[in-house]
């Protein structure tokens, strides 16, 4: 569903530049789990961001369903975000001005579903994450763990077929964070929908079907059920960048 | 300290390059229009002095009889004995019509002639030597060649010599423009004076340059006797310019001047002219004024705004600078010191631009003036002086200083600790309540000041502070009121847009919806800004207002009064000061006689009222000033309208003005300005005093401070109304106006006198052309307070956009497009174009209530019905809104180009 070829990315400042990737190969299936882990710096974000086309790869492929993002217009990402990406995001990015059954229906809105309809759909995402009575509240009256179930019933709204989770937990108590890893847990469906969640808490990452670790821009190692199956050799592509 | 600006303060400026040149910029315009509007007022008030007292030269008392048109040349004499009186210059001052080169024949088809000053000034008086009298008319800005002057004397001195048969043309020095624009080298030329026509013979060449370029540099120089003979008046002349000696006791001079001149005419200082001018030009140069300060105003909101998102931006960095030491003086410097530097950079760059628009807007100023008041014909200079640009430059740095106070005092304010750990204000009550408290109180102390104004006007001379007369106090009160309302904006922002939030909510897409709620979440952000536009929305819709409800006023006046076919005036329309001259009575039997082809130029049974108009000195209630004098052929009036205007009640006031000797009526507007009521009596300064009774009141639009109507027939003498200004032209039925019009105007009388003759239609237009002109001023300076208005809306967008940083890229995260942004940006200016515009017309209105029935009431007397502008105000609410919108394009633009990922990051 998802694929990284030979992906690197070169954030320019100036005179100087940053090599966030430097040469990322990725594959994921729809119906897996993935979590990503990794220190700060490590490029972990920047693959989040290629994954869910919130950016475009410096060099390489970042496909999405066979379609090379790199080739598509800020318009048609913008329509594949809208209809085939759900975000949730550490700080959950909710409007403060909407309710949280607005907030999720914001992505329909933006499609131009009549309000009624929008408003219908939202509910239902927000049964299915158990929130349909806090459906009329607005996000400084929910607490930290109701504002992430509303962002993750944001990010189910427009059936999404793949879920990109940013440190979903990072600002939550575990209590609360057992929660709703329970909840993205059970969102991938066989072969359908993936899920990839981004983190640096081991505890977060073992709830995916596959952890792969970053450093330095660069897959380091990935692991299955635990147990570390590619070691991943450095890519060619980083002839490119003969400074780094 | 340096360094540290340097390092905080220089760099900061420098990453938001945007704002700081907004900043600069609402300065620089605020600062520009201060400079423009000193400029042009410094500027006109010389040009209309000139026009007014022309060649005025170093005099210090002007003797003149305006209800007459001049003075007894044997005043000279007397004058001069009176001890302390240095010399006395007579002057003849009179616009004659010239015929261009190559069609000398008088009354040759098409001929062509144009407008020109006669100066007459006294040579043969024996009172100044030829050196001397170069002197002096070199003071008076009249250039002459020693050379020409003696051959000016040479012909003339011959000609006395002479027998009248031998005699040549009388001898002209003409002005060099003339001389080189119609003379054309040329020994003789025609002139025309009245229905006369005359051959003056050129002799030399004069110079019209500096305080004399009022006349144009089209002008015809003789003696003032020889001048006045060539006017039909002679032994009279129209001025006579006093200089005394300088050690003469100013006081007792005037005093025994004033025992000499008796009732005969008038003894004026410069000063004195100067104050008369100022009555009736005080309200245009009050409203300059007022518009330069309001955009300085408006500026000083602006820079409020950004310096408060500064410092609310940079809250952390104060924290940590804090932290590490810096004092609570430091910090306010700090802030203190980058309104300075963006007031210096708004003051240099507004210095240049508001010389520049002075010099765009002088021209078209000009002539509205020339067309409503005085013959300015100069070019106008505008010279600013190191003064004007020390005052221009205090008051853009000040304006800059005053509104970074606040923001600075709450960066001082600010406790380390909780900055830097970005714990929220709680602060900020505190400031809205002196700023609700400062609105009250400007506004109470606004309504003061005009309630304080009735009981000056009660008690004329009465100043308030020791300076200031009921009139500035009247718009000191104004804009204090303005000012509160302006400070109170935020609120009533705030209010209109929770009110507006459920119907937006409703009506707009997603976009718009966010657009409106951050609206609404920030009203310390966008409410200055709301206020700002909505300050120049009030001015426009007042100004629309008052067009609407003085032209209705007018085309009514109009319509019920005016009644002529035709109005028929020489060289130009009657308002246009500078191109009329005046034509003999006996025109008329020329106007009426057979053609020599057959047939008439005016159709059989027309009739002619002769009007002759003055503008007056008089000292009324309020002061000196100058009334307007209308001199008409009462019955002829009368019996011309009757069949017209059946039921017109003021139309009998003019039969017994005819009936009954030493009568007047005056206007409404004067009746009130002047507390003249029927019955009372009034005097005007003829060949002696002439009393008139009043006998009624009309409406009458004519003059802002006043107009009396007098008898031709009976006044004919006494205030030498041979000389006709127009003539109102009633045609019998069946007439076609136009084609007379075009008939008279293709002619060789027309020719010969340029006549002009317009229809009622024409003479509706033309009115109407004049006040859209008017008011086309205030409307200039009311667009450069909107502009700076928009320059605001711009900032607040793009704070707006730095502010939605995360929920845009948060919207372009879940899908929207990048024209979804756009669209949530330009709603968001669109709707602060909206709310201003509400707020404006909501403001707008009770001011054009208030300037309509009091400000106008009380400074022309007259009391127009109060309409409101429904076209106009349309017209005003979509150029706001459009105009905000597209403000926020730019914006709109950088949120577009907002990286996602930037957006969206953590801190």
């Amino acid at each position: 569903m998802m694929e990284l070829v030979e992906v690197t990315k070169v954030y320019s400042r100036g005179h100087s530049s940053v090599q966030a990737l430097r040469g990322v190969s990725l594959c994921i299936d729809g119906g897996e789990f993935v979590s990503i882990m990794g220190p700060s710096g490590s490029g972990k974000s920047t693959l989040m961001h290629l994954l869910g086309a919130l950016d475009t790869p410096t060099t390489g492929q970042a496909l999405f369903q066979g379609r090379d993002l790199h080739r598509m217009s800020d318009r048609e990402r913008s329509l594949l975000r809208r209809t085939r990406i759900g975000f949730v995001f550490q700080f959950f990015n909710l409007l403060a001005t909407l309710k949280a059954v607005e907030n999720v229906a914001l992505p329909l809105l933006l499609g131009g579903e009549s309000a009624g309809k929008a408003r219908q759909r939202s509910l239902a995402a927000l049964e299915r994450v158990g929130l349909s009575h806090r459906a009329d509240h607005f996000p400084d009256e929910m607490s930290g763990g109701e504002m992430q179930r509303v962002a993750v019933a944001r990010a189910l709204v427009t059936e999404p077929a793949a879920v990109i989770c940013d440190e979903p937990t990072g600002n939550l108590d575990s209590a609360t964070s057992k929660e709703i890893l329970s909840l993205l847990r059970d969102l991938p469906e066989k072969g359908k929908r993936a899920v990839v969640m981004v983190t640096h808490d081991p505890t977060a990452a073992a709830f995916g079907d596959r952890l792969i670790h970053i450093r330095d821009g660069l897959i380091e190692k990935e692991e299955e059920n635990g147990a570390p199956v590619i070691p991943v050799p450095p890519p060619s592509r980083l002839r490119v960048f003969p400074e780094a | 300290m340096f360094s540290l600006y340097q390092t905080l303060s220089l760099r900061y400026l420098r990453m938001h390059r945007a704002r700081t040149v907004l900043v600069v910029l609402s300065i620089a315009l605020g600062v520009a229009t201060w400079v423009a509007t000193d400029l042009l007022n410094q500027s006109l008030g010389r040009s209309i002095r000139r026009a007014a007292t022309p060649l005025a030269g170093i005099a210090d008392f002007f003797v003149t009889n305006n209800a007459l048109g001049s003075v007894d040349v044997n005043l000279v004499g007397r004058l001069a004995r009176v001890p302390g009186v240095q010399r006395v210059q007579p002057l003849v001052l009179e616009k004659v019509r010239v015929e261009q080169a190559g069609e000398s024949k008088p009354g040759a088809e098409r001929a062509k002639s144009v407008s020109a000053m006669l100066i007459g000034v006294g040579l043969s008086q024996g009172t100044l030597s030829e050196n001397g009298l170069i002197n002096d008319l070199k003071a008076r800005g009249i250039d002459v060649d020693e050379k020409d002057l003696r051959n000016y004397g040479l012909s003339l001195e011959a000609n006395k010599l002479l027998p009248v048969m031998l005699q040549l043309p009388p001898p002209v020095l003409v002005g060099e423009k003339m001389d080189q624009d119609l003379v054309q080298g040329r020994e003789k030329l025609l002139i025309h004076v009245g229905s006369k026509t005359h051959m003056l013979r050129r002799v030399g060449q004069v110079r019209a340059k500096g305080t004399s370029s009022s006349l144009g540099g089209y002008v015809l120089f003789m003696d003032d006797q020889s001048a006045a003979h060539l006017l039909g008046q002679p032994g009279r002349v129209s001025r006579l310019d006093i200089t005394l000696n300088p050690e003469a006791d100013k006081e007792q001079v005037t005093q025994a001047l004033r025992t000499e001149l008796g009732n005969e005419a008038d003894l004026q200082s410069p000063q004195d002219n100067d104050r008369r001018l100022q009555d009736v030009l005080k309200g245009i140069e009050i409203g300059f004024k007022l518009c330069g300060a309001g955009a300085l105003v408006v500026g000083m909101f602006l820079v409020y705004n950004a310096l408060s998102v500064s410092v609310a931006e940079r809250r952390y960095d104060i924290g940590i600078m804090r932290s590490v030491g810096a004092t609570r003086h430091q910090v306010r410097f700090l802030f203190l010191g980058e309104a300075v530097l963006q007031g210096l950079m708004g003051t240099a760059l507004g210095l240049p631009l508001g010389l520049a628009l002075a010099h765009l807007s002088l021209g078209p100023i000009q002539e509205v003036l020339k067309g409503l008041f005085l013959p300015v014909t100069d070019k106008g200079q505008l010279d600013l002086n190191g003064m004007q640009a020390l005052a221009a430059a205090t008051a853009g740095i000040m304006t800059a200083v005053v509104a970074a106070l606040v923001p600075a005092s709450q960066a001082a304010a600010e406790e380390p600790a909780d900055a830097v750990r970005r714990a929220p204000r709680v602060a900020g009550m505190f400031a809205w309540l002196i700023q609700l408290a400062g609105s009250v109180v400007l506004a109470c102390v606004g309504i003061a000041l005009v309630a304080h104004k009735a009981t000056m006007r009660a008690t004329p001379g009465q100043l308030f502070l020791g300076s200031l007369d009921a009139d500035e106090v009247t718009f000191l009160g104004l804009a204090c009121l303005l000012l509160g309302c302006l400070l109170a904006t935020p609120f009533l922002a705030a209010c209109l847009t929770r009110c507006l939030q459920p119907l937006m909510r409703w009506l707009l897409p997603i976009e718009g919806r966010l657009a409106m709620d951050n609206l609404v979440r920030s009203p310390g952000r966008t409410g200055l800004v709301i206020g700002a536009l909505a300050a120049g929305v009030a001015l426009m819709v007042q100004t629309a207002g008052i067009i609407r409800s003085n032209e209705d006023a007018f085309l009514g006046w109009i319509d019920n009064t005016v009644q002529a076919d035709l109005y028929l005036t020489s060289g130009g329309p009657i308002s246009t000061g500078g191109e009329v001259t005046r034509m003999d009575e006996t025109i008329v039997k020329e106007l009426l006689a057979p053609l020599p082809e057959g047939g008439q130029l005016l159709p059989q049974g027309t009739q002619l009222v002769a009007n002759c108009y003055r503008y007056v000195d008089w000292k009324g209630a309020t002061g000196g000033t100058k009334i307007f004098l209308v001199v008409v052929d009462a019955l002829e009036h009368y019996r011309a309208n009757h069949s017209r205007l059946p039921n017109e009640e003021s139309l009998d006031l003019y039969r017994r003005l005819a009936e009954e000797p030493g009568t007047a009526v005056i206007s409404e507007n004067f009746s009130v300005l002047h507390n003249v009521q029927v019955g009372d009596t009034i005097t005007l300064k003829g060949e002696k005093d002439l009393s008139y009774r009043v006998i009624g009141t009309l409406l009458d639009y004519s003059w802002n401070r006043g107009t009396v109507i007098v008898d031709r027939t009976q006044n004919v003498q006494a205030l030498q109304a041979q000389m006709i200004d127009s003539f109102d032209v009633y045609l019998p039925p069946g007439s076609n106006a136009p084609q007379v019009r075009d008939q008279l105007q293709k002619s060789a009388l027309g020719a010969r006198f340029s006549l002009f003759a317009m229809t009622k239609g024409e003479v509706r237009h033309h009115v109407l052309e004049l006040m859209h002109k008017l008011y086309g001023l205030a409307y200039t300076q009311e667009v450069l307070v909107g502009i700076v208005a928009v320059l605001g809306v711009v900032m607040a967008l793009l704070i707006s956009v730095l502010g939605r940083r995360r929920e845009l890229g948060l919207l372009r995260a879940v899908g929207g497009t990048q024209w979804q942004l756009v669209h949530s940006v330009l709603a968001e200016a669109m709707l602060i174009g909206l709310v201003g515009t509400i707020l404006g017309i909501l403001l707008g209105t009770p001011l054009e209530w208030y300037a309509v029935r009091v400000v106008l009431f009380d400074e022309a007397g007259f009391l127009f019905p109060v309409k409101f502008p429904w076209l106009a105000v349309l017209s005003i609410s979509l150029l706001a809104i459009g105009a905000a919108t597209l403000a926020g394009l730019g914006p709109a633009i950088q949120a577009m180009r907002l990286r996602i990922a930037d957006a969206i990051a953590y801190e």
